[in-house]
């Protein structure tokens, strides 16, 4: 929290590279909010130049209540789910479909057979890719970027019990969705 | 056994598997030898390789001098906005000082100025009439709004 306000008070107070600093150590969070939401790597550039244009004019209202990344992370998750909302994709939040926990057990294979396998990695990553763009990016900073549950809360604005279920149902259902390929790999 | 409680001892099962995975692909990373704090429950190895897959880096689609890119055109911005400000600060200085020099005038020469106007035409009637119309166009919005913000 210190360096938070030794940055922010250098940015204020225009200190030459201040701000660029600021910019530098959260552009990462920032893009991995932004791109996960949105899917689209030129619209996430504007979105996150948007992101830090905003945070500088209003970086004065920055109240040290949370962390400077989380903060930053709730401009750019706003700025992202604005974006959504006026191309009219839809941002459910409800998950409909039955939770079912599987009764058999996993099948038996070599993990780092699989983790090395090239099909098996594309394959998840377009099934992460096809996730809603609030659960993919909640795993994102979840696996990711290692931001904690209440970390996430703050930044979405969603509830720790909300966040939780979004990551057991999601990394569940792609579970599921391995598990054929895993058998097939012993 | 209720079907309740077999459903949320599956689910705190499923839960502790998700997280020891995700622990355990953390404990990877930062252990200098790969393997290390390994479990070998299936369910668990099943959900590492979906921690290792998530902890893959995320496409990086920011150019190398974006940081400056963006600090300088919020400089910029932060310049233009002073500049704006000044600007109107100026503007209306010069407009107070317009009303001002147009009251002592019309002060001084009012009447003089109103003998040499028939009040009684038609003309200066229609005038008055359509000056007094603009007038209250002019203020009322701007008052009704002052009302409104107060309420």
């Amino acid at each position: 929290m210190t360096e938070d306000r030794v940055l922010v008070d250098a940015a204020l107070a225009g200190e030459p590279g201040a701000f660029e600093r600021l910019v530098r150590e959260h552009e990462r969070l920032c893009w991995h909010i932004v791109f996960r939401m949105v899917r689209n790597a030129e619209d996430a550039r504007e979105l996150c130049q948007e992101t830090f244009l905003r945070v500088h004019q209003r970086l004065r209202q920055f109240r040290y209540e949370s962390a400077l990344k989380t903060w930053i992370g709730r401009v750019a998750y706003s700025i992202a789910l604005r974006h959504l909302e006026r191309r009219r994709v839809t941002v459910s939040l409800d998950d409909e479909q039955e939770l079912r926990i599987p009764d058999e057990p996993p099948a038996e294979f070599d993990l780092e057979a699989a983790c090395a396998n090239a099909q098996l990695a594309e394959f998840l990553q377009g099934a992460i890719d096809e996730l809603a763009p609030v659960p993919r990016t909640v795993l994102t900073l979840y696996h990711v970027d290692d931001l904690s549950i209440p970390e996430i809360a703050r930044i979405t604005g969603l509830a720790p019990g909300t966040i939780k279920s979004h990551l057991f149902r999601t990394r569940l259902r792609l579970k599921e969705q391995l598990a054929p390929r895993l058998g097939k790999l012993r | 056994m209720s079907k309740r409680h077999e459903m949320g001892t599956g689910t705190d099962r499923e839960w502790e598997a998700q997280e020891r995975a995700l622990q355990e692909e953390r404990a990877r990373g930062a252990a200098t030898h790969p393997g290390a704090e390994t479990s070998d429950g299936a369910l668990v190895r099943s959900y590492r390789v979906l921690a290792r897959a998530l902890r893959r880096p995320v496409q990086e689609g920011l150019p190398p001098d974006f940081a400056a890119e963006v600090a300088r055109m919020a400089r910029e911005r932060q310049q233009k906005a002073m500049r704006a400000s000044v600007e109107s600060r100026v503007v209306r200085a010069l407009g107070a000082a317009l009303i001002a020099a147009i009251a002592v005038f019309s002060v001084m020469n009012g009447a003089a100025w109103l003998s040499l106007v028939d009040l009684d035409s038609t003309a200066v009637q229609w005038l008055l009439t359509a000056a007094g119309c603009v007038g209250l166009a002019t203020l009322l919005p701007g008052r009704a709004r002052r009302i409104h913000r107060a309420r």
